[in-house]
């Protein structure tokens, strides 16, 4: 068996069984958290992807549109697709918030983000995305997992499979809800798709107990339940010794070993005591509204120090003006997602490299889409969806700092320089991992399945140091 | 919360706009084509109210209203009327009816659907018999086109109904609808049709196929491991009159499904042979099965409406409608296998999502059998486990050692031996000694034990 270790062997042996019944005894030994190489020296060793469900308006935020001041009112012609249909004229609702130029590269940032605005000499703006659908839910699996339609493996479950699932005492794929509740479609978001389920996310929370079923649920002592699966362990051997070489066997007498052990890792990487108060500080958890995500984005630091290759984080959840979805008043909604997640975000990044873990540590941060430059009804600053053309951007492992790729036009309608794709922004995520986008795949239903589509996509190659 | 969305149209924008609601009310959110435009709290149970609202958001055209209120478990009744009409009762506003009430859809939807769907239910009642599925053709099939880049938009060249010759060029004379097409399928001469179906029946029963590839008998497949076998199954099959029960008989039957899975060889340790059992992990459905039949709990009747066991607070809270996305069944309702169990893609039980149950978008050919630390801590920790570990104690009769022994037969199938019981024994006097642990708590901690073995996981 030592054959299906190396990558491009288990690749391979993928390949050929597809789903077949050998590959199950592979998945169990991959559970087992062997490190697997990658395509090249990897930039990154994790993922942080900040995602502001709902879709961030991009004009108000990262993009500057200085042409639109004044334009309030004013009815032009401008195509839009939202949720409320194609339409070829509307009202300018300019952007609501002033812009100030930051750091060396002289970057323009809107008062929503004062805090993240000091650190953009390390991030990495990308502003010309697209992203096919201006609806919600396929526009959040597009995001997740690569295409519209539900069923595929998401960004975490690709990242997990590529590196063979290395980590034994805490969840590789970890994902953290808003308060509020999760996006829409659930777990689909952060599915496994057609990959076996030991890629799946985890969903942490970061208080209480961090993961399902973590504590018994009738309040079994610790020693207690040692003593039992000690018992387990024994009977289970006794089975093994006359089927030995059955690698899944013994992957499940290890597993319980295993999740006792998580049972101490686990609390011990959500108890922020022995955090300093100038670190609780820096990600905002000593005030009301930003305790909640700072939280979050130290739980997430931490977990990067574990060894968790990929983190996400939700701002906003459920509905309407729960999430960064402005429909209605742009104003108050964006005040307060951005108000609760400004300084906690700019702690994280300062924090990471503060630490020396920025370099290692891929930090994304941007909704499934951004907003129109219109209003979405006659009275109001509401604004509807747009996948035309939005920002995202990156931080961190091997990502340049201070600089800004692609444009949309002088009203941030849509991409117009360097369009880019949300294929593009995973092959850049893939490509720091050390994976070459275009080779990673799983066999299934007669296909080599890529993150990136069968068509492929190259990461974005002015963003990378 | 319950929301209720309807759409209607407009040909002008009314002068006034008024809504009748009828049912059970609380907290009142309206909202037209997605702009709040009512928001009020009131106490009606089975009450009426008329809500005025702004004409702003109306458009000519499609109009979306929507209505969320508490504690509604019924959808409310909707009228609209577009008229200027002022201080009218209820009397009088249903006599606006039909006339002064713009075009809607779903009006008086409880009042005028539940007779028609009680006698759509009357009309569907089976005919007793087998029940089979069947399509029929209807009129003229459009001609397909190809759709360039899968695009619906990009029509591009028409293509005549056939199949593809590379299939069977000589017996593929032009067909024109799907009845040829089922008849090629089943019909005794076809290639495929019988291999792949008793390879699937293989494949249930050994854990994977004489063709491992049991979605894929063409090139990009592993070829069978035993074609001989592969075509005498195939050919009794078909000689059997497709009889699917009798092919079942035959395997079950069989010497090599007997074999045990005990031992080791080097010369086929992947066993594609068959010289023993392939240990074979139950799917996630065999397994929440096996633990109802285990406690007793299992209701065996067939067909029906799905059921929702009851799904952790904390898997609810992962949903975006954390309060309604899933009303358990009543009672012990939900005690059925697996299949019944309602499938919905955003939220799934953990038992089942940790075990590999797949994701329905797609046909899945063989499952998976992961494992992973957070799978045994649902197996020790969950609320669900240890009612299964109480329920399963409670069917037990005797003393401790009369309710092991039974515990253990009825989870494997076999006598515990003395070493097992010896182990066991000593845990419950730990348990009891060491730990403090209740006698009325000693068997279903004991139970949640024998739950959790491999054996009883696992097909040997």
């Amino acid at each position: 068996m030592k054959d299906f270790c190396g990558q491009t062997n288990r690749r391979e042996f993928i390949s050929t069984v597809g789903g077949g019944f050998t590959s199950l005894a592979l998945a169990g030994m991959m559970a087992q958290g062997k490190k697997k190489e990658t395509d090249f020296a990897p930039r990154a060793k994790s993922v942080i992807f900040l995602f502001m469900y709902g879709g961030p308006s991009h004009i108000d935020t990262f993009d500057y549109k200085p042409g639109m001041k004044g334009m309030d009112g004013k009815t032009v012609k401008v195509k839009t697709f939202g949720r409320g249909g194609k339409k070829n004229e509307g009202r300018i609702v300019e952007p609501k918030w002033n812009f100030k130029q930051y750091g060396q590269c002289g970057k323009w940032v809107s008062d929503l983000f004062p805090n993240v605005a000091e650190c953009v000499d390390d991030i990495a703006f990308i502003h010309s995305l697209t992203a096919e659908s201006p609806i919600h839910g396929s526009a959040m699996l597009k995001m997740n997992s690569g295409s519209l339609i539900s069923g595929k493996p998401s960004l975490g479950s690709w990242v997990n499979y590529g590196l063979g699932n290395i980590n034994e005492n805490l969840p590789g794929y970890v994902v953290m809800l808003d308060k509020t509740g999760g996006p829409i479609s659930g777990a689909k978001n952060w599915s496994s798709g057609f990959m076996p389920a030991n890629y799946q996310g985890t969903v942490l929370r970061s208080k209480g107990d961090p993961i399902l079923d973590l504590k018994h649920s009738r309040g079994m002592g610790r020693e207690e339940q040692y003593r039992i699966i000690e018992s387990l362990n024994q009977l289970n051997a006794g089975h093994l010794s006359q089927r030995h070489g059955n690698t899944n066997l013994q992957a499940r007498i290890d597993s319980y070993e295993l999740a006792f052990k998580m049972q101490s890792t686990a609390p011990e990487a959500i108890d922020f005591d022995q955090e300093s108060e100038a670190t609780k500080r820096l990600y905002g958890i000593d005030e009301g509204r930003t305790e909640d995500f700072g939280k979050k984005c130290l739980l997430a630091r931490r977990l990067v120090e574990r060894g968790t290759p990929f983190i996400q984080i939700y701002s906003g959840g459920a509905h309407n003006d729960d999430n960064w979805d402005a429909h209605g008043d742009l104003e108050n909604n964006h005040n307060k997602h951005a108000g609760n997640t400004d300084k906690p975000i700019a702690g994280l990044l300062k924090d990471l490299k503060q630490r020396g873990l920025l370099d290692e540590t891929l930090v994304v941060w941007g909704g499934e889409f951004g907003r129109q430059p219109t209003a979405e009804y006659a009275k109001g600053t509401g604004r509807d969806h747009n996948s035309a053309g939005f920002t995202m951007w990156m931080a961190g492992g091997g990502i340049k700092g201070g600089v800004s790729v692609g444009q949309t036009d002088e009203l941030g309608s849509a991409a117009v320089e360097n369009p880019l794709e949300v294929k593009h922004l995973h092959a850049t995520i893939l490509h720091q991992l050390g994976f070459d986008p275009n080779e990673l795949h799983f066999h299934h239903a007669g296909l080599n399945e890529k993150l990136v589509g069968v068509e492929g996509a190259d990461p974005i190659a002015e963003i990378i140091a | 919360m319950v929301t209720f969305r309807s759409e209607f149209g407009l040909q002008e924008i009314p002068g006034q706009f008024l809504v009748y609601l009828k049912g059970d009310l609380q907290h009142l959110q309206i909202f037209i084509n997605g702009a709040p435009a009512h928001e009020g709290v009131i106490e009606k149970v089975h009450g009426e109210i008329f809500v005025p609202l702004p004409i702003e958001e109306l458009t000519t055209g499609k109009n979306v209203i929507g209505v969320i209120t508490k504690f509604n478990r019924n959808r409310p009744e909707i009228r609209i009327t577009r008229e200027p009409v002022h201080d009218l009762n209820s009397d009088q506003f249903a006599s606006l009816h039909p006339s002064m009430i713009a075009g809607i859809y779903g009006v008086s939807f409880g009042a005028k659907m539940k007779p028609l769907q009680q006698k759509r239910r009357e009309l569907e009642r089976p005919i007793e018999g087998v029940r089979y599925h069947g399509v029929r053709e209807e009129g003229q099939v459009a001609a397909p086109r190809i759709h360039t880049r899968g695009s619906v938009h990009a029509q591009g060249d028409e293509v005549p109904i056939a199949f593809p010759a590379v299939l069977d060029p000589e017996t593929l004379k032009p067909k024109r609808n799907r009845l040829e097409l089922a008849k090629w399928i089943v019909s005794p001469q076809h290639p495929t049709t019988a291999r792949v179906w008793v390879n699937r029946l293989w494949q249930y029963c050994f854990g994977a196929g004489l063709v491992e590839s049991s979605n894929e008998f063409g090139k990009l497949g592993t070829g069978a491991s035993n074609q001989k076998l592969l075509d005498y199954l195939a050919g009794e099959l078909v000689k059997s009159g497709w009889d699917t029960k009798h092919i079942l008989r035959m395997i079950l039957n069989s010497s090599t499904y007997q074999l045990s899975s005990k031992g080791m060889n080097d010369k086929d340790p992947t066993n594609r042979l068959h010289w023993k059992y392939s240990s074979r992990r139950l799917t996630a459905e065999e397994i929440w099965d096996s633990y109802l039949v285990l406690t007793n709990q299992m209701k065996f009747e067939m067909g029906g409406p799905p059921v929702r066991p009851k799904m952790p607070d904390a898997v609810l809270q992962t949903s975006s409608r954390p309060d309604n996305v899933w009303r358990p069944s009543p009672g012990d309702s939900a005690n059925r296998r697996a299949v019944y169990i309602h499938a919905k893609r955003s939220i799934k039980l953990p038992l089942l999502a940790n075990f590999d149950s797949p994701e329905r978008d797609f046909s899945c050919p063989s499952r998976f059998a992961t494992t992973v630390p957070t799978q045994a801590l649902t197996m020790l920790n969950s609320d669900r486990m240890n009612a299964f570990s109480d329920q399963f104690a409670a069917r037990l009769t005797g003393s401790l050692e009369e309710k092991i022994r039974e515990a253990f037969r009825l989870a494997t199938s076999r006598e515990i031996t003395d070493g097992e019981l010896h182990e066991l024994t000593g845990l419950s006097r730990d348990l009891k000694e060491k730990h403090g642990v209740s006698d009325d708590q000693l068997m279903p901690r004991i139970c949640l034990l024998i739950l959790n073995l491999n054996e009883t996981l696992y097909l040997d």
